[in-house]
């Protein structure tokens, strides 16, 4: 029957997919929005889609971003053969993307991270990874831990030894 | 309080930090120490380029793709977002003086030994070496310089070790001058002519004369005779006496039962003696192990490769000695092949992906053994065979006049130690075509293998190509002639290393 219900739905390609947040919003998204999530593409292949995706771990306004994300990108990959729709796009893109991560405040961020992960969404992940990376760069240790509220678990011993082993990165 | 994501999403971020950043991250707390360390983000993860050091040159130099951040400012490039990975994991040995020929001696060093690492732009001088019983030039105990550091070993340390390996022993000398009292008998006019084969044939027996018994036995003692000026010494029996020396010397156990080993250890910042034992069968005389350039009076740096606990150290003779650094014991690995009848082919020792890699060019044609151990017998197996006749063709082509001719590698200098050739989309040249069997082109010198892809790099007369072995497809990458190495006619390269750069460790 599963077979049968695959086979029903291979050309339509419309197909229409529940996701279920962790606080029960459910959004409607298409299958080819849905499928730039490792995770779901998953599901679908293996047919258990029917009744909507629970994501117990991702909240509805986490979710709420990431479907807007996938709904903005899903268009790279529908058009990958249509180069006219991809570069007149790709600008708005960019622009979407940067204003995504740079209004973010540091939790949500890392709920986003979070999120992307669980759903393995590669370039999801990779766009905030690198926004935290761009936050860690040129930091010294303190300024690093003072930005992600950080506790220092080192003691002064172990402190002293592990800066004499990156001794480099702390010259002038 | 940790970041709240999980340790894979946490390395994804770590390793978009730039090196210097990584290193800072790695200080913040004990999560991030041990992700920085399991994942090996400091460690080498790809080849930069190539060290070569010149004949005659005071110093080496960095042969590689430059980075776009390569600049004078590199201090503030390093931190930009175009470095994304820390990699790399070799220092190098640089003395900061030429070698001299004959090598200073080590009570004498002609030059301060330093260690340096080039990634994070940090060097140390070292103490001089232990002194040695004082001698003169000819009779200095030649060393190479090999550098230990395994920060990707199975316990990585971050400490260094600097060994200096006698290549052969000290050299006895010239035959001593006959006594003051002592006058050569004249060679009879009348004997039968001399004939050197024959007086050596008659000295390879099991006992042969001391010189000094065979300075008396064609010697008499006369005390009046005013003693004869060395010019005046029958210029034979002077040929024949240095020829004993040298055979004396040449027929010595070399390397001894006990292997003495300066070695300098970062730990405790102190030189000291390491013995090593020597295990196996085979045992070799000088006359094996002396360099492939002995005749020249070449350096006697070697190749060198630490793989999996163990040194091995190739200066061209006839075996590579395998030091077990765990154990201090040593073995001799006869050389895949016959060095005595190749003296003008540089053989090359070095790690590639495969392992310990002995690479060898003779009239064109590439070959490289790989060492497998099987069954506690140590085995060469012959593993890719080339022809380069098409490629020589085509450098050909490259007019080697130009000093400067366009590659995307460049040598860089001291202050550019930033770069990035992760990605290097050089310059290919397509093989094949015409094939021109008479050319007349300099042979083909091994620059160093690859360490994680199948590729070799490949030099002739400066011009240097990276030959990829699965496809046979070379890829030109530049001219690596130094512009400030003057025009000598020893001019050429005296050993290189391919470097993959590290941020970890003691410097």
């Amino acid at each position: 029957m599963a077979a049968a219900a695959a086979e029903a739905t291979t050309d339509g390609g419309g197909k229409m997919i529940i996701l279920i947040s962790a606080d029960g919003k459910r959004f409607e998204v298409t299958e080819a929005v849905a499928s730039q999530s490792q995770l779901i593409s998953n599901m679908i292949e293996d047919d258990c889609t029917e009744n909507g995706v629970r994501l117990p771990n991702v909240d509805g306004d986490i979710l709420t971003m990431v479907v807007d994300y996938c709904n903005m990108h899903a268009g790279d990959a529908a058009a990958a053969g249509d180069t006219m729709k991809a570069s007149s796009t790709e600008e708005e893109l960019k622009k979407f993307d940067a204003e995504l991560v740079q209004a973010l405040e540091n939790p949500v961020l890392f709920k986003l991270i979070l999120a992307a992960n669980f759903l393995n969404i590669k370039s999801l992940l990779d766009m905030t990874c690198q926004r935290v990376a761009d936050m860690m760069s040129g930091k010294t240790p303190e300024q690093m831990r003072e930005t992600f509220s950080i506790e220092n678990d080192f003691t002064p011993e172990e402190e002293a030894a592990i800066r004499q082993e990156n001794a480099w990165a702390f010259d002038d | 309080m940790a970041l709240p994501v999980p340790d894979d999403a946490l390395a994804a971020i770590l390793r978009r930090l730039p090196p210097r950043s990584l290193a800072a991250a790695r200080c913040v707390c004990k999560q991030w120490r041990d992700l920085v360390d399991d994942r090996a983000l400091l460690l080498p993860h790809s080849a930069h380029g190539v060290v070569i050091s010149y004949v005659d040159h005071h110093r080496p130099h960095l042969f590689s793709r430059p980075s776009s951040s390569s600049s004078s400012s590199a201090a503030a490039a390093s931190d930009g977002p175009s470095l994304c990975l820390p990699r790399a994991a070799k220092l190098a040995v640089a003395r900061d003086r030429p070698l001299r020929r004959p090598p200073p001696p080590l009570g004498n060093w002609g030059g301060e030994l330093r260690v340096c690492n080039p990634a994070t732009r940090r060097r140390a001088t070292l103490p001089p070496p232990p002194q040695r019983a004082c001698r003169d030039d000819v009779t200095a105990i030649p060393v190479g310089e090999y550098l230990v550091f395994e920060p990707a070993a199975s316990s990585p340390s971050p400490h260094y070790e600097v060994f200096l390996i006698p290549t052969v022993p000290g050299h006895p000398g010239p035959p001593p001058t006959p006594p003051a009292h002592i006058r050569l008998k004249p060679m009879a006019a009348a004997a039968a002519p001399f004939c050197l084969d024959e007086r050596l044939a008659s000295l390879r027996g099991a006992s042969y004369p001391t010189v000094e018994e065979m300075m008396e036995d064609m010697a008499e003692a006369t005390v009046d005779s005013p003693p004869p000026s060395p010019y005046e010494w029958d210029q034979q029996l002077f040929c024949l006496m240095c020829w004993q020396v040298e055979y004396q010397y040449l027929s010595a156990e070399w390397p001894p039962p006990s292997y003495k080993i300066d070695a300098f250890s970062s730990r405790t910042g102190r030189w000291e003696e390491r013995v090593f034992v020597r295990e196996g069968e085979t045992a070799t005389t000088l006359e094996d192990m002396k360099p492939w350039n002995y005749v020249y009076a070449g350096p006697w740096q070697g190749c060198s490769v630490l793989w999996q606990g163990a040194l091995y150290v190739h200066s061209g003779g006839a075996c590579v000695t395998r030091f077990s650094l765990s154990n201090d014991k040593y073995q001799m690995i006869r050389a895949p092949i016959n060095i005595l009848d190749n003296k003008f082919d540089k053989p090359y020792l070095g790690k590639s992906k495969m392992g310990v890699s002995f690479g060898f060019i003779h009239d064109w044609q590439l070959s490289i053994r790989i060492l497998k151990e099987s069954a506690g017998l140590m085995e060469w197996v012959l593993t890719y065979q080339h022809d380069l006749q098409a490629i020589a063709n085509q450098l050909d082509s490259i007019d080697s006049h130009i000093d400067q001719i366009n590659g995307p590698w460049i040598r860089l200098s001291h202050k550019d130690f930033d770069w990035d050739s992760d990605n290097d989309d050089f310059l290919a040249i397509e093989v094949g075509g015409e094939k021109n069997e008479g050319h007349n082109c300099a042979p083909f010198g091994i620059l160093g293998f690859h360490p994680y892809k199948e590729v070799i790099y490949l030099e002739e007369e400066f011009k240097t190509v990276a030959y990829h072995l699965n496809s046979s497809k070379i890829q030109y990458l530049g001219y690596s002639r130094p512009k400030c190495y003057g025009q000598y006619s020893t001019n050429g390269i005296e050993g290189s290393f391919v470097y993959t750069p590290c941020m970890i460790g003691d410097l």
